[in-house]
């Protein structure tokens, strides 16, 4: 058989086309790429994550190569687990028929593997072929709503469908030709081409061939231009995944004297990390389909919110015009780097609004611009990253630019201020004054904290749990239930503060650090090492986010130390009580801390308790509304978090919901109100439950 | 001490009630510090309202009436306060706080080269100085203030003086003659539009009368309305009943909503979540009307009827109605 490259194609040599069309797709890619780093060295620069290098090494083998988060949407996850597998196992064929090019049957291969490995690959190019249809059925058919549709998925499928093709027919035509040790596919193949002559079967070779290496070029150059640089870039950005729990927030270097700006407004003021995320959405719309702010017509996507910044970054480094040097690399752009006096025009990132405008290009029709409210939507649930198959992280980007907007430009929803006043002059959001913070304590016989008297463990009561009449109840079940199990606690009455969860949230990193560096002190002053909450934003802030100021405690919410006291058998319940109960998933202890067995476990203890589950729940678990600070905003816009939560808990028909999160109880006691359902169905905390049943 | 010249205020010939706070200032600081009180009124056509001010017990009333005075311009009207201000032997000028106070006195300190203190409450005469007494950070404070100035032009606010009873002697009535044109002024009227305002601005109103959730419906919340009415007073709402689309979103009190701190604060149907506490937890006096004895509301509450609102409300506006009769 003569090499399709051996030929002369209108007198030329086609080793010679051959090598025109190689170094062309090459030139271009890299070109492209370097692009790409450009826009990269543009953002700001992060160290690269290479902390915990197992642990990392072990999620991208498990994340990535195992595809394990794909799967939670089954058929989709096994059609792209098809394709990708199938991608892996063709690679060293796809380079083969390129080095085939110059070196007729050359194989990296030892003899005795040839065979066992065409088999193989064959199989998975049927697989993969399978993988293609199901992408047809789902793209073509079923449309659901988290995909984007353009000509790019339909471009790429057909690519990779002409690829499987083009190597059946190739390995086709060498079986008919007499050579040994194809897989299945190419004696199949064989068989069905035996008997041609030689001028048909070159026939059908060369364009095979060609048709196959001209669509792989194209499709390498396709990759960094689409949706499809996923396939180049989502293994290192699992690699380099936050291994923080989800929802934790970097703090801002506020006395840094060299920063003209906190927070971000433009594409350049994100790390390279953030861009690199960008790069990686394959606009599946995982996010989108878990979003409580999407299902609720909020102006915020998830899925959008990513493809609207990747849409930006863009036009910072265009390829085809002259790159504008930014003023944020880190050594991307040199000194000499001359600003050109015509600036091209570039959407801004973020304008202020409510309503996207009509219609106005890109991906999503936004142009690369998003408007102020698809931050403020955000109830930094995390739904969206625990989605995310290739861990993008979304919720550190909407409040990189709520700090912008708070910090920079005090461009905030309005009723915000009471609360940042309050917390300013009274430490808790709705201003009660901080003199009545421990009223909850009297005549129950509580312990305040004494200097020189460390406590064993202290109770953070909360500003809810101090201040809001219902909460006020949950506090003191708390208490009574430390009490039953003789634990020794203490509070820090008047001298405990908000933990700045709210104002962090909504952007106000300012007042954050105010008052956590006070609370880090007060508990220092008090040597607090163990501290049991009853609020899971709290227990958040305080666990997880208090040690990037140097206050390191060992915290506790109120469900995993009462099921620990139920365990340990220091509690004991008699009491039987008939619920058909159903428990709601706080996201700041759920999702963001994975604490879900526990509240469960709790339920299962009491007797009589017939418990019965959402279909959303727990890793899938629905926001209640109020997280994000969203607890201090009006819900103007589309329909309400809480009753789309509360109609999900009242389909079950049960007496009771159960919750752990002051938030959560606020919220759903409102939307079962607003279902004049409150004769019918209690809205408890798990504490309640345990103090009735003692 | 030199005199004390309160300007008035009036409209299409009727006297502005507000302005005769700033006259019980005015003579409140004559009995203490000496001198005599003098009015002046500007306007056109203005007899009957130079005759009402002759009564409340000042010196001397100062009418500036003109056809050119016709429509309050602040230009014109600072020019002549000024003039009145010297003529008079002034060391003193006073206004009520109204739109028109704020507008008109910085003018005329300014033309007096005077110094000026707004919104006063209160003020103590200590050696023949005077320190005025005046509200800041939104009313947490009260600063004490003395102006170095001979000249002193204060503003007073309307609620903190009564309004001067009208049974003094008989002031002597004083024309003003001044010319003014008005279209030599940079300044030009154009038009006067009234705003028909039913009830008082919510976060201003000494009473506010809110309605909540249990009002169960927009008809019912008319229930809400009528006794604001009657007690001319504004009308709030909980971010439920907001919800619910009882009444506009305007109406909202709350942590989200609107803050108020009236003197009277009507809490009817709402149980009193925290985030509804938070926008009205400073009225003075708090009255709860609600079904349910455990709601928190009744934990802030200074008055609380237990009951149904559609018995508790109706027998409260006829009571009122009668009491007022």
């Amino acid at each position: 058989m003569i090499n399709p490259t051996s030929a002369t194609y209108l007198g030329i040599p086609g080793v010679a086309i051959f090598v025109v069309v190689l170094l062309a797709a090459l030139g271009c890619f890299c070109y492209i790429i370097y692009c790409r780093y450009l826009l990269l060295a543009l953002g700001k620069w992060e160290p690269l994550r290479l902390d915990h290098l197992v642990q990392r090494v072990w999620g991208t083998i498990y994340y990535a190569f195992l595809q394990r988060k794909m799967f939670k949407e089954p058929i989709a996850g096994i059609m792209h687990a098809l394709i990708f597998w199938g991608f892996l196992a063709v690679a060293l064929n796809t380079t083969h028929m390129v080095i085939r090019g110059f070196v007729e049957g050359f194989s990296f291969l030892p003899g005795f593997l040839e065979t066992p490995y065409n088999h193989f690959k064959d199989a998975f190019e049927i697989l993969v072929i399978v993988g293609i249809l199901i992408a047809f059925y789902k793209r073509g058919i079923q449309k659901p709503e988290r995909l984007t549709y353009s000509w790019e998925a339909w471009l790429i499928l057909i690519f990779i469908f002409i690829l499987m093709v083009t190597d059946f027919a190739v390995s086709g035509v060498e079986a008919a030709n007499g050579k040994e040790g194809l897989g299945f596919m190419g004696v199949l193949m064989g068989q069905a081409f035996a008997g041609l002559d030689i001028g048909t079967l070159k026939a059908i070779h060369y364009p095979s061939w060609w048709l196959h290496v001209i669509v792989l070029f194209a499709f390498l150059n396709v990759l960094p231009l689409s949706k499809h640089f996923h396939i180049i870039t989502s293994i290192p950005n699992v690699f380099f995944r936050t291994l923080e729990p989800t929802g934790t927030i970097k703090p801002l270097n506020l006395e840094d004297e060299s920063a003209t700006t906190f927070g971000v407004s433009k594409v350049e003021e994100f790390t390279w990390k953030a861009i690199f995320d960008a790069y990686t959405c394959t606009e599946c719309g995982r996010c989108q389909d878990q979003c409580p702010a999407h299902a609720t017509s909020k102006p915020l996507s998830p899925r959008n919110l990513v493809i609207d910044i990747r849409d930006n970054a863009y036009q910072r480094v265009p390829l085809f015009r002259k790159q504008v040097p930014g003023n944020g690399g880190n050594g991307g752009s040199g000194e000499g780097a001359e600003q050109p006096k015509e600036q091209p025009k570039l959407s801004p990132l973020v304008v202020e609004g409510k309503e996207y405008p009509p219609a106005s290009g890109g991906h999503t029709e936004h142009n690369g611009t998003i408007i102020s409210e698809t931050f403020w939507s955000c109830v930094n649930c995390g739904a969206c990253q625990e989605a995310c198959p290739v861990f993008i992280e979304h919720i550190p980007k909407i409040l990189d630019v709520r700090r912008y907007l708070v910090l920079m430009e005090s461009k905030f929803p309005e009723e915000c201020i009471t609360t940042f006043k309050n917390i300013e002059t009274n430490y808790n959001p709705w201003g009660l004054s901080y003199e009545t913070r421990d009223a909850w304590a009297e005549g129950l016989d509580i312990k305040r904290v004494k200097e020189g008297e460390p406590p064993k463990l202290l109770f953070w009561v909360g500003c809810a749990g101090s201040f809001d009449e219902r909460q006020k109840k949950v506090t003191i079940a708390n208490a009574k239930l430390l009490k039953a199990a003789g634990v020794d606690f203490a509070i820090l009455g008047n001298e405990e503060k908000c933990n700045g969860d709210p104002v962090r949230r909504i952007g106000n990193e300012y007042l954050f650090q105010t008052l956590c560096k006070e609370n880090i002190e007060t508990l220092k002053k008090y040597g607090v090492t163990k501290i049991l909450t009853q609020c899971p934003h709290c227990y958040h802030t305080l666990k997880n986010e208090y040690p990037q100021f140097g206050g390191n405690f060992e915290v506790f919410h109120h469900t995993q130390f009462l099921s620990g006291l139920l365990r340990e058998g220091k509690l004991t319940l008699t009491k039987v009580t008939k619920m058909r109960v159903t428990y709601h998933d706080s996201c700041f202890l759920g999702r963001h801390n994975k604490v879900f067995s526990e509240p469960r476990e709790i339920l299962k203890n009491i007797r009589g308790v017939e418990m019965v589950e959402m279909g959303r729940r727990r890793e899938k678990g629905f926001c209640c509304g109020a997280g994000g600070g969203r607890m201090w905003m009006d819900e103007k816009i589309g329909t309400r978090v809480n009753r789309n939560r509360t109609a999900e808990a009242l389909a079950l028909n049960p007496d009771t919901i159960a919750t752990a999160c002051p938030f959560c109880l606020t919220m759903l006691d409102d939307g079962v109100k607003d279902a004049n359902a409150e004769e019918k169905v209690k809205v408890l905390d798990l504490a309640e439950l345990l103090v009735r049943s003692l | 001490m030199g005199n004390i010249l309160v300007i008035a205020e009036q409209s299409k010939g009727s006297l502005k009630k507000a302005s005769l706070s700033a006259v019980t200032f005015a003579k409140s600081l004559a009995g203490k510090a000496g001198g005599e009180v003098h009015i002046l009124v500007m306007g056109s056509g203005i007899d009957s309202v130079a005759k009402e001010l002759a009564g409340c017990g000042a010196k001397k009333v100062w009418v500036a009436d003109d056809p050119g005075l016709k429509d309050y311009l602040a230009p014109a009207c600072a020019q002549v306060a000024a003039q009145v201000a010297k003529d008079c032997g002034a060391s003193v000028v006073a206004a009520t706080v109204t739109a028109m106070g704020k507008d008109l006195l910085p003018r005329v300190a300014a033309k007096l080269g005077a110094g000026m203190l707004s919104d006063i409450i209160d003020f103590v005469v200590e050696g023949g100085n005077i320190i005025f007494k005046r509200p800041v950070y939104a009313g947490s404070i009260v600063a004490h203030v003395s102006l170095e100035s001979d000249l002193k032009v204060v503003s007073v606010r309307g609620t903190a003086f009564e309004a001067a009873k009208k049974d003094g002697a008989p002031a002597e009535i004083s024309k003003v003659s001044v010319s003014v044109d008005p279209s030599q002024s940079k300044m030009k009227f154009v038009n006067f539009e009234e705003y028909k305002s039913v009830r008082p601005e919510l976060t201003e109103a000494s009473i506010v009368v809110s309605g909540g959730r249990g009002l169960k419906s927009a008809e019912n919340f008319k229930i809400i309305e009528g006794l604001a009415d009657l007690l001319g007073g504004a009308v709030g709402a909980t971010r439920a009943a907001v919800d619910s689309g009882f009444c506009p979103n305007d109406l909202q009190v709350g942590q989200t909503g609107k803050v108020v701190a009236p003197t009277l604060y009507f809490a009817i149907a709402i149980s009193g979540a925290i985030q509804h506490l938070a926008g009205m937890k400073d009225s003075k006096v708090i009255v709860a009307i609600n079904k349910d004895p455990e709601a928190p509301i009744f934990q802030v509450a200074d008055y609380g009827i237990v009951g149904d609102l559609f018995k508790a409300v109706p027998e409260l506006v006829e009571e009122i109605k009668k009491a007022k009769a």
